[in-house]
Parts: C-alpha cells; sequence; structure tokens
C-alpha cells in the first residue's frame, strides 16, 4: 500500500477539537508555561493547574498527602502538596558518586528515601515547593537530569541491566543512550527555569513540534535471552540480535502499553508487535520515524486513546508500517528469530570474565528507605562512598551494584551484612518476583493500597504456597491501585488492580516470559476472596501441573481462563 | 439558617442606610433598650400599614431570587461537571434562568434562594462524595442545613455499577433533601459508566419538567414570607453572660505543627447578641477539674467542705472549680501566702524570680513549692476572683448570622512538677465539645475598627492575631469596599502553620484582599518575621501609609507589637527622610487620626 500521495503533516492544533493538554502545550511556549511565576507564588504549595502538566516534561508530579487530605481540610488548609522528581538514567546506570550525591539530595530535600521505578529511573517523593529548585539543580550538577522523565514525549530508554553480556551489553547500553539523547526535547525551557540559564526566546523542536506527542511514550531494548525490561509492554521497543558475538542489529516492536480504564472497553493493555529489523546505525532514523507516525497520526481528541497502541489497532497493523516505511523512505527487513526465557533478576553475586564482581539487592517495591528491618537508605551510602563502579537499577525495581574490584569485593560484603541488605537469598522466589507501584498516599490517581500493603498479601500468598507445596516455584505477582500500569500488572501471572480501598480485580493467565496479556477473573473483591480464589487454584495447580509448567500457563490449559492474544480481545 | 432569619436580615438592610444601621449598631446599651422600646410602640401603633411596608421590598428580592434554578456539581474526572454545565446552557436558552456552581464553593444558606435545586453527583471510591463535595456533603448533612420547604429538586447520579455503593452520593443528597422538605421534581436518574444516553434522556424530562412549573413560581415566593420576629433582645454583659453552644471546634494547625491553634463556632442563636469586627468575646471557664483535685489533695480538703466566698456559703470545690482562679499568680497573694507559709523558697522566687517563675508555674505549684498546709477558708481568702478571658472575634456577623468565631492557641507549659494549661483556652479546646455551652458575652473595643470602605487597610496579624483580619475581610466583601486590603501574616511553618489558609487563597482570587506578605519564621535557615517583610516592601508600605491607609496590627504585645512598631518608625524616617523624632510624630500623627490601631495582649 502507498500512501505517497497522502498529504501527511504535523496534526495541526485545533482547539475546537483537541483535548485541553494540547492547548496547554501550544500555549506552553515550548514547555515554559507560567512554572516560574508559579514556584514563586508564596500562598500556596502547589503550582497552577496548567503548570502541572507542563512540569511532567520536566521530571516532576506534583501530588498531595492524600492521608491528610481530609484532615488538612477540615483545618482549613490546602492539601499538603509536594512533588515527585524522577531522574532520566538511560538503561538505568549511574556511578557510585552520581549515586551518593543524589541520596543526599533525598536526605536534605525530600522524604529521606529514593525510589527506583520500574522503568530504571530514581524518584523522589515529598519534595515541597520551596525546595524543588535546589533539588532539580543538584541533580543536574550530577550530570543526570530530569527533562522528558515524564510528560508526552520520550521517556527514559530503559536497557537489560545485566552486566554479565558484558561487550554486547556496553554496547547496547551506549546505543540505549544515544538514543535518549535524540529523542529528548531540544527546548531550553528547562535550563531557563531550573538553571537560571539566559532565556532563550526561540526554540525549536525538530522531532517533536509544539504539540509533542499525543501521549506518553516508552522505549526499551532487550538483549535475549532475558526480557527484564518487558519489552513487549513499551510503546517502542528494541531486541538486540547477536551473530557470532556480534551485534548485528536490532529486531524493532511497536504498540505496547499496560494503562487502561476500569470497565471501559475502548481502553485496554496490549503486547507490542514485531514489525521488522534494523541495523545500529539505522536505529535512531527508524526510533524517530516511529515516534513521527506518531505525532502525526495519534489521538490528540480522546487522551485515554492516544497511545501509539491505538494508534496502531485504528490504523492497522499493515498500515502503521506503510506509513512507516513511507516515512523511512525505505522498507523494513524481516525480523530476526530470537528467544526469552526469563524477565526476572539473578540476586547475589556474579564474577565476569574481566573479574569485577556484581551484586543484585533485592529491594522490597524498589524503596531505598531506613526501617525497622534494614538500614537500606544507609547502608547503599555507605556502599557507594567506598565504592567506584556502578549502581545499576533493574526493571524489576532492584539494585545491581556494578564493577565492583575483586579487592573491594569482602568491603562490601561486610557493610551489606552491617546494614542488613537482602541479596535475595532469605525471600521466597514469588516475593522476589513480586512488583508494586507507590499508590497511596502520594499518587493521585490511587484507588487501593499497593506499595504499603504488598508485603503483607505476599505473606499470606506465601503461607498459601507453602500449604501446597509451591514455596520454590517462580510466580510473577504485581499489584497497582489503579488501571493505569505502572507496575505493569496485565503481564503479571497473577495481577492485582486496585479498584477501592481493600478492593481489587483479579487477572490470571500471563505468560512468565512476559509475551503474553493476562485477563480479568474476578472484580473488586477483598482479601479474604483473593485469597479464597488463589487457595482453589494453587491446589489445583500443584496436583495437576505438567513438569517445569508455570502457573500462567496452567490456569489456560485448566480452562480456568482464556488466553489473551491481544490487546483487542482482552475484555472479550 | 432558616427562611425566617434570611427574610429578617434582608429586610433590616432593605429599610436601614447602611449608616442609619451603623449608628444604631454603634449606641450604647441604655439607649439601644430605650429604642427598642420606641420601636416597638411605634410598630403597635402603626400594626397593619407598617408590617406591609416591612414586606414588600423583600418580597420583590425573594421572587426574583425565587424563581431561579440552581445547578450543583459534584465532580471528580469532570463528567459531572461537563453535564451540569450543558445543562444549565440549555436552560438559559429556554430563559429559565438558572445559576451553575460547584459544590465546592456554595454556601449552605444561598440554597433557599432558589426554588429548584438540581444536583450532578458522581460517586467516588466505595460510596464517597468526590473531593470537591465532601464539605457540602457533610455540612447538608449537620444541623446547620437550611429547611427547604417550598423547594424542589432533581439529582442525576453518575457511578459505576460493579462497586457495592453505586451512585452512593447522588442518592445521600436525593434523600437528605426530601429529608429538608424539598420535593423532588423528578426521579432520581443513577447512570453507569457510559452515562450519555441516560443522562442526556433525563435532561431532556427535566427541562420540560423545568418549562411548566415556570409560572408557579410567584405563589411559592408569597408563601414564604414570614412575619418579622418581634422578640424583644435580651442585652447580654460581662455580668449577664449570654450562654452560648459551641457549633464547631477545629484544629486548624496541621498534623506536627509545634502550635495547636483552634478555631471556633459558638452560636449566637436567639440571643440578639451584635458584634462588629474588632470587638473582643468575653469568655467565663471554668477550672479543669483534675487541677482542683489536685489542689484538693495536696491541701487535704474534701470536696464539700464549707467556705465563705462573696457572702455565700459554697463547697471549696465549687469555689475552685467556678470562682477563683488557679492559673495566674499575682505578687500580693504570693506574698500573703509567703507571709502565713514562710517559706523561703517561695520568698526567693518573689524576690529573685518573680517574672519568669510566673510564666510556667500556677497555684498549685506554689502549693507546693512553699509546703502550704492552709485551711480551705485561708486558701479561698488568698485566690483571686475568675476573670472572663478576652479572644478577638474571628468573624463577621453578616458573614455568619448568629455566629461568633474565635481562634485562640491551646496555652500550655511545662515545669519541674507537669504540664500546665491556659484557664480558658484548655477550657474550650480540650474540655467542651460541640453543642457544650458556656458563658461569653461581648467586649466592645472601640479602638479596633474598620475605616471606611473607600480607605486601604495594612493588617499586621501573625499568630493568632490574624482572627480580627479574617472578620475585616469578611466584612470588606459583603461590604463590597474598594479600599485596597494588604496582609501580613506569619508562622513558624508554611506546612502546617499557614491559619486559615484557603479562606485567604479565595480571598486573594477573589480580589478582596489585595496583597499578602507571608513570613515562615522556621522554613529556612535565618528567622523571617513579619517587620522584616514589613522592611523588606518598605517603599509601598510607605506609599499605603502617604495615600491614606490605615494600619492594623494584632497579636503578642511583647516582642511583636514592639518590633513592628520600630519598622514602622524605620519605614517612616527612610522612606520619608525624617528624623527619629519626626518619625514618632507622623505615628502619633496616625493614631490620632485613628490610621494606627492596634489590639496586642
Amino acid at each position: 500500500m502507498s500512501v505517497q500521495n497522502n498529504k501527511i503533516k504535523p496534526s495541526q492544533y485545533d482547539p475546537a477539537k483537541h483535548t485541553d493538554v494540547e492547548r496547554i502545550k501550544v500555549e506552553s511556549k515550548y514547555l515554559r508555561g507560567s512554572i516560574q511565576e508559579s514556584l514563586i507564588d508564596p500562598i500556596t504549595g502547589s503550582v497552577v493547574d496548567d503548570d502541572q502538566m507542563l512540569i511532567k516534561f520536566h521530571g516532576i508530579y506534583q501530588q498531595d498527602d492524600r492521608d491528610l487530605r481530609n484532615e488538612r481540610r477540615k483545618q482549613k488548609l490546602e492539601p499538603l502538596y509536594s512533588f515527585m522528581i524522577r531522574a532520566r538514567v538511560p538503561a538505568g546506570v549511574a556511578t557510585a558518586k552520581q549515586y551518593q550525591q543524589l541520596a543526599e539530595l533525598a536526605q536534605n530535600y525530600s522524604s529521606g528515601s529514593l525510589r527506583l521505578t520500574t522503568r530504571q529511573a530514581f524518584q523522589w517523593h515529598g519534595v515541597f515547593k520551596r525546595n524543588l529548585k535546589k533539588t532539580i539543580a543538584g541533580i543536574n550538577s550530577t550530570l543526570l537530569d530530569t527533562i522528558a522523565a515524564c510528560g508526552d514525549v520520550n521517556r527514559n530508554v530503559m536497557a537489560n541491566p545485566l552486566p554479565e553480556t558484558s561487550a554486547i551489553h556496553q554496547e547496547v547500553y551506549a546505543w540505549s543512550k544515544k538514543l535518549s539523547e535524540h529523542l529528548l526535547p531540544k527546548t531550553n525551557a528547562f535550563h531557563e527555569i531550573w538553571l537560571d540559564d539566559k532565556k532563550v526566546e526561540t526554540s525549536e523542536e525538530p522531532i517533536y513540534g509544539q504539540t509533542y506527542l499525543p501521549r506518553k511514550f516508552k522505549t526499551a531494548i532487550a538483549i535475549p535471552p532475558y526480557n527484564d525490561v518487558d519489552v513487549y509492554a513499551n510503546d517502542m521497543g528494541f531486541i538486540a540480535i547477536v551473530e557470532n558475538n556480534q551485534l548485528i542489529g536490532f529486531n524493532i516492536l511497536v504498540g505496547g502499553g499496560m494503562g487502561s480504564t476500569h470497565n471501559d472497553d475502548e481502553t485496554y493493555p496490549r503486547v507490542a508487535d514485531v514489525i521488522g529489523f534494523c541495523t545500529p546505525e539505522q536505529l535512531l532514523e527508524v526510533a524517530e520515524n516511529i515516534v513521527k507516525v506518531q505525532r502525526d497520526y495519534g489521538n490528540r481528541q480522546v487522551r485515554k486513546l492516544a497511545r501509539l497502541k491505538y494508534t496502531i489497532d485504528r490504523l492497522g497493523l499493515d498500515k502503521f508500517k506503510a506509513i512507516l516505511h513511507d516515512y523511512l523512505g525505505w522498507s523494513l527487513p524481516e525480523p530476526k528469530a530470537f528467544e526469552f526465557i526469563h524477565n526476572g533478576d539473578r540476586y547475589g553475586w556474579l564474577q565476569t570474565e574481566d573479574k569485577q564482581w556484581h551484586l543484585t539487592l533485592y529491594i522490597h517495591s524498589g524503596r531505598i528507605i531506613d526501617n525497622a528491618q534494614s538500614q537500606l537508605f544507609s547502608g547503599l551510602l555507605a556502599i557507594a562512598k567506598i565504592h567506584d563502579g556502578e549502581f545499576r537499577i533493574t526493571p524489576n525495581q532492584n539494585l545491581i551494584v556494578s564493577n565492583i574490584t575483586p579487592e573491594n569485593k569482602s568491603n562490601i560484603e561486610t557493610l551489606v551484612k552491617e546494614y542488613g541488605l537482602s541479596i535475595g537469598k532469605t525471600e521466597t522466589p514469588a516475593r522476589l518476583n513480586s512488583l508494586a507501584c507507590v499508590a497511596f498516599p502520594t499518587c493521585s490517581l490511587a484507588m487501593a493500597e499497593a506499595e504499603r500493603y504488598l508485603p503483607d498479601l505476599m505473606s499470606k500468598i506465601e503461607a498459601l504456597l507453602e500449604k501446597y507445596q509451591l514455596l520454590n516455584q517462580a510466580i510473577n505477582i504485581r499489584m497497582t491501585g489503579c488501571p493505569n500500569g505502572c507496575a505493569r500488572p496485565f503481564l503479571a501471572e497473577i495481577g492485582l488492580v486496585g479498584k477501592a480501598p481493600g478492593k481489587y480485580n483479579l487477572y490470571l493467565g500471563a505468560s512468565y516470559k512476559g509475551d503474553r496479556l493476562n485477563k480479568l477473573y474476578k472484580e473488586n473483591i477483598n482479601e479474604t476472596q483473593i485469597l479464597e480464589i488463589l487457595s482453589v487454584l494453587f491446589a489445583d495447580y500443584s496436583h495437576n501441573r505438567q513438569p517445569a509448567e508455570y502457573f500462567g500457563d496452567f490456569v489456560i490449559r485448566q480452562g480456568h481462563i482464556k488466553a489473551v492474544a491481544n490487546g483487542l480481545d482482552f475484555h472479550g | 439558617m432558616t427562611i425566617k432569619e434570611k427574610t429578617s436580615s434582608d429586610i433590616v438592610s432593605s429599610i436601614f442606610e447602611p449608616e442609619l444601621l451603623k449608628k444604631v449598631q454603634q449606641l450604647a446599651p441604655a439607649k439601644l433598650q430605650w429604642l427598642s422600646g420606641y420601636c416597638a410602640g411605634l410598630a403597635e401603633n402603626l400594626a397593619e400599614p407598617l408590617a406591609a411596608s416591612f414586606v414588600s421590598p423583600a418580597t420583590l428580592s425573594e421572587q426574583q431570587s425565587d424563581s431561579k434554578v440552581l445547578v450543583l456539581y459534584a465532580s471528580q474526572t469532570g463528567n459531572a461537571e461537563t453535564l451540569a454545565a450543558e445543562l444549565s446552557q440549555r436552560l438559559q436558552a429556554e430563559n429559565i434562568p438558572v445559576t451553575l456552581n460547584s459544590t465546592l464553593d456554595i454556601k449552605l444558606k444561598t440554597l433557599t434562594n432558589f426554588s429548584s435545586i438540581v444536583i450532578v453527583a458522581s460517586t467516588h471510591g466505595e460510596g464517597e462524595p468526590p473531593d470537591d463535595a465532601i464539605d457540602f456533603h457533610e455540612a447538608i448533612f449537620s444541623k446547620k442545613a437550611p429547611k427547604l420547604a417550598g423547594v424542589q429538586h432533581a439529582v442525576l447520579g453518575l457511578g459505576d455499577s460493579s462497586y457495592e455503593f453505586f451512585c452512593q452520593t447522588a442518592k445521600d443528597f436525593d434523600s437528605v433533601l426530601s429529608k429538608l422538605g424539598s420535593q423532588a421534581l423528578l426521579q432520581r436518574q443513577d447512570c453507569d459508566v457510559d452515562y450519555q444516553a441516560d443522562a442526556q434522556n433525563w435532561i431532556q424530562q427535566l427541562i420540560e419538567k423545568l418549562k411548566t412549573i415556570q409560572p408557579q413560581k410567584q405563589e411559592l415566593a408569597s408563601t414564604s414570607i414570614i412575619p418579622l420576629n418581634n422578640k424583644s433582645e435580651q442585652l447580654y454583659s460581662k455580668n449577664n453572660p449570654f450562654k452560648a453552644a459551641i457549633n464547631a471546634t477545629q484544629k486548624i494547625t496541621g498534623r506536627d505543627s509545634v502550635k495547636d491553634t483552634y478555631h471556633l463556632e459558638i452560636d449566637l442563636a436567639d440571643s440578639g447578641i451584635h458584634y462588629q469586627p474588632g470587638d473582643a468575646l468575653g469568655v467565663w471557664a471554668d477550672n479543669n477539674q483534675q487541677l482542683v483535685d489536685e489542689i484538693l489533695q495536696l491541701q487535704g480538703f474534701t470536696a464539700e467542705q464549707p467556705v465563705h466566698l462573696n457572702g455565700e456559703d459554697i463547697s471549696i470545690q465549687e469555689a475552685l472549680t467556678k470562682k477563683l482562679e488557679l492559673t495566674l499568680l499575682n505578687k500580693q497573694s504570693l506574698k500573703q501566702l509567703a507571709d502565713i507559709t514562710q517559706s523561703e523558697a517561695l520568698t526567693k522566687i518573689i524576690d529573685e524570680a518573680y517574672s519568669d517563675y510566673i510564666k510556667n508555674h500556677q497555684w498549685i505549684d506554689v502549693l507546693h513549692l512553699s509546703n502550704a498546709q492552709l485551711s480551705a477558708q485561708q486558701l479561698v481568702d488568698l485566690l483571686k476572683p475568675i476573670k472572663p478571658r478576652l479572644y478577638s472575634i474571628a468573624s463577621s456577623l453578616d458573614e455568619t448570622p448568629e455566629e461568633v468565631h474565635i481562634t485562640l492557641n491551646h496555652v500550655r507549659a511545662s515545669n519541674e512538677y507537669a504540664e500546665r494549661y491556659g484557664l480558658a483556652s484548655h477550657y474550650l479546646t480540650q474540655e467542651l465539645t460541640e453543642s457544650d455551652e458556656l458563658n461569653i458575652y461581648i467586649d466592645r473595643n472601640k479602638n479596633f475598627k474598620l475605616p471606611a470602605d473607600d480607605k486601604d487597610l495594612i493588617m499586621i496579624g501573625p499568630g493568632t492575631g490574624i482572627a480580627p483580619f479574617r472578620a475585616f475581610l469578611q466584612q470588606r466583601e459583603i461590604n463590597q469596599a474598594i479600599g485596597k486590603n494588604w496582609l501580613f501574616f506569619g508562622n513558624p511553618h508554611f506546612n502546617t502553620d499557614f491559619l486559615y489558609q484557603v479562606e485567604l487563597q479565595k480571598f486573594l482570587h477573589k480580589g478582596v484582599l489585595n496583597k499578602i506578605d507571608l513570613a515562615f519564621s522556621r522554613d529556612q535557615e535565618e528567622k523571617v518575621y513579619v517587620q522584616h517583610k514589613l522592611l523588606e516592601q518598605a517603599d509601598r508600605v510607605w506609599q499605603w501609609l502617604e495615600a491614606g491607609a490605615y494600619v492594623y496590627v494584632c497579636g503578642d504585645m511583647q516582642r511583636m507589637a514592639k518590633d513592628v512598631e520600630n519598622a514602622l518608625l524605620l519605614i517612616i524616617q527612610q522612606q520619608g527622610r525624617k528624623t527619629p523624632e519626626q518619625a514618632k510624630n507622623y505615628l502619633k500623627q496616625l493614631k490620632q487620626e485613628s490610621r494606627y490601631q492596634r489590639d496586642v495582649y
């Protein structure tokens, strides 16, 4: 199919049809808005409505402590506003020195903890408006930044953090950085607002234009056989193809995404389609043009239908490919064969050929904080001070202390013991694989608890697993406070998605490898009901499973739930 | 508030020139009493004709407002708001007068201004109202809710039937409106996630219905007129206080604040009590029972032991609880006690450390210290009578008719024995709860009064010093005063101690408050107070002064008021190029012109 004759132009802003977010982008003068005025307004800890949308592009979300909302309303006080800041860390790699500075910022300006995200970024929570500029400037001084960590642009580029595939990993990591840089917004607004740079009146966005993308855009690169990055859950994905120990290129994936709305069949999670192959040198060109197709064809009238996955299903995959080929001026060759076996982390110590050591630490829900169980925050800060390698964030919200010299290994081992850090040897496989989003009290979208509650629920689930001799079985269990999917719940073998305080939708039947979605099994159930259902299913699984059969595959074979081939039959 | 109350207050403002009204309100009690008798006599003589002329102006305005439809929305995601806006537009197109409002900024008392109330409400979580409707929901279920006889209502619910409490908020509103006496105009429609078709259908029916009932409104208006309440006003005073009920007690500093600041709302219903912004509320408080028991125990008295006080025989317990001051010390009594007990420790304190000692010690501590073994009568003779405590009033009677609000800190101080509490602040905030009664009266303050509406105000009130300025701003808003208003406020922390933050934000947005400067002393390394903010704005302050602005200071006398005065003098000196002496004279002149008024304590 040729689209040569169609006049394809960047979508023109149409105030009559487009969402209000589009207006905000247009009026913002390339992401400036009135952020500077909002920051100095002394009567509120918030920024004005339009700026709340714009600061996302700068890596900042306004939140408030929802536990206190009602109390403060009665006290005639506004909600306790604070800001979540997300640093963009391509492939999740930071040096020990950088980590130390980032942790010190958390001590000085935020709630005293850091959070690792499921997309390999660092987050600070609870930064008050009066400390925002100081924190952002501090992050910038580490040579990391927060530009495009959120917002309707390409966000942090994920890549496999495992050092064990060393040479290839280095190469892929370099590409992830280039890709991240290439797709960054080019506006000078960030530097003017946060770093007091002089104002540059005209800045242009050669890739994005003044309305940027219709919605957020997520990119990941996976290196088989590991699918740690959940490459199928991204708008744009690349699978590294290695032949004879050489990186020969990437398979290209488009149209993955988790977000959906409860009881709204127009919205659904979707796993990405593999549409072709490109060489490393073609990577940036291909990525840029996929972004441009989404820029021009994405839905700007209904925000919940604006992700690339809906654009593709609306156009049809063939039409989408045709448009992309037209944008590129050449056609993508067929994808190469590959195989994934795994999407979890390998905990503990690992030595690579170059004699360097790597330590994967288990970090519950990615929350780096000192508490009764362990002095995780203090311990990692102590390690950062004596370590000269890196800290790598895994897509499962864990942390790899990488490139530890053989001489330094025992020092770090001592600190791990001293501060009570977990190297994943005492937790069950189910717990190690579990993921939760932040939810209450800070996330404004949350309908139910996640991070604060999942550990308790996991203990109860572990009791069931023990009863049915399944304690050593790895099962992916993920919980989110809403259906927007931050912890990728629709790719969990057991997915729990919040509906109201104490109530969840239960999803079953995703594959362990992360290439098949799950499906709604039971709606709006409480803890007792969740445990009752799981008890029955675990009993069945324990007695009737086939050798090496994963739970997500079992529930389908046994007829508990239908398999989902793709997003469009997620609801069917 | 009821229709009756509204009608009578409307009448007051419609028959009196504002200036005449002001004059009447400023009259001394004796003159007022005379006037009320005079007016009652006059009314009796004129009887019928006067009553008619009383009512007619109000009737007109009632009719105009009564024929209106109020469309309210309680929206979480904006769907309810969109539907409400659409409904309102379509009503306008039918020439049906309509007011569209969020439940967030509707005042309960205004509900009675409408003949029909339509609510479009979504439901949140497990049957809870959306955030913008929580206050309204709470208020309309409280005893403050007005009677809605003669009003008609219709409710449209948005929800998700997969939840147990489907459209609960809409159901709540529907039932409470009926309970308040309103008639259902149309059956409530509960819409599910795919709400459009049901909602549109319902809106259509509603519009048809409203079109048909429009003409009936005039009847409604005429039946809602209630005759003037002729009950003569009782006059309350310090020695004849009014027994008022507490309507609300609310801590208004946030969690983890170092301050315990409270906002109290006290019911003046049927008291006829009037006050003006700037006046103070006198409160008679009882001593804390635990403190009284401790003293009884320490001295070995039984509760019933009789004592002689002011020519009466009462029990020692009653004397200590209701009659005698236990929290404030005075030198004279302490000296007497030192004579009786021959306590060297007490004598030493009186001579050497009196002013520090009295900051955190009370009578119980002195009795401990001096090892006093007094008779009950001896103790009673030593103690001074309880005095009422005064609080600057934080409300305007026009904003909250029949209520008076105050702002106060719960006073606490620790010493070597225990934590001690202020008499009235402890009584008001810790012992009394909503609907408990207490004795109050109005303490007029002629020297802290709003100027004419066209004058500009600079108000300096850190901490609870904000109280009278809340009243000022309410009054200026109601008066639609054209003068500008500038507030300086300070407290330790922005997050927890920004008293009345949300109200002040609204005043700013509405343009009632033109300028605000905030000093949160502990949010940064160096401590910043209101006087620093004044100095930062020296040129503007000077401009305002030269343009005739009135300056008001309320709050701590010991430090703040002095520091503020010094800052003002410095501004006058530097900006006005004056010598220190001339600056003093300038300020003196301001005082004489009532342009520098203070309420400090």
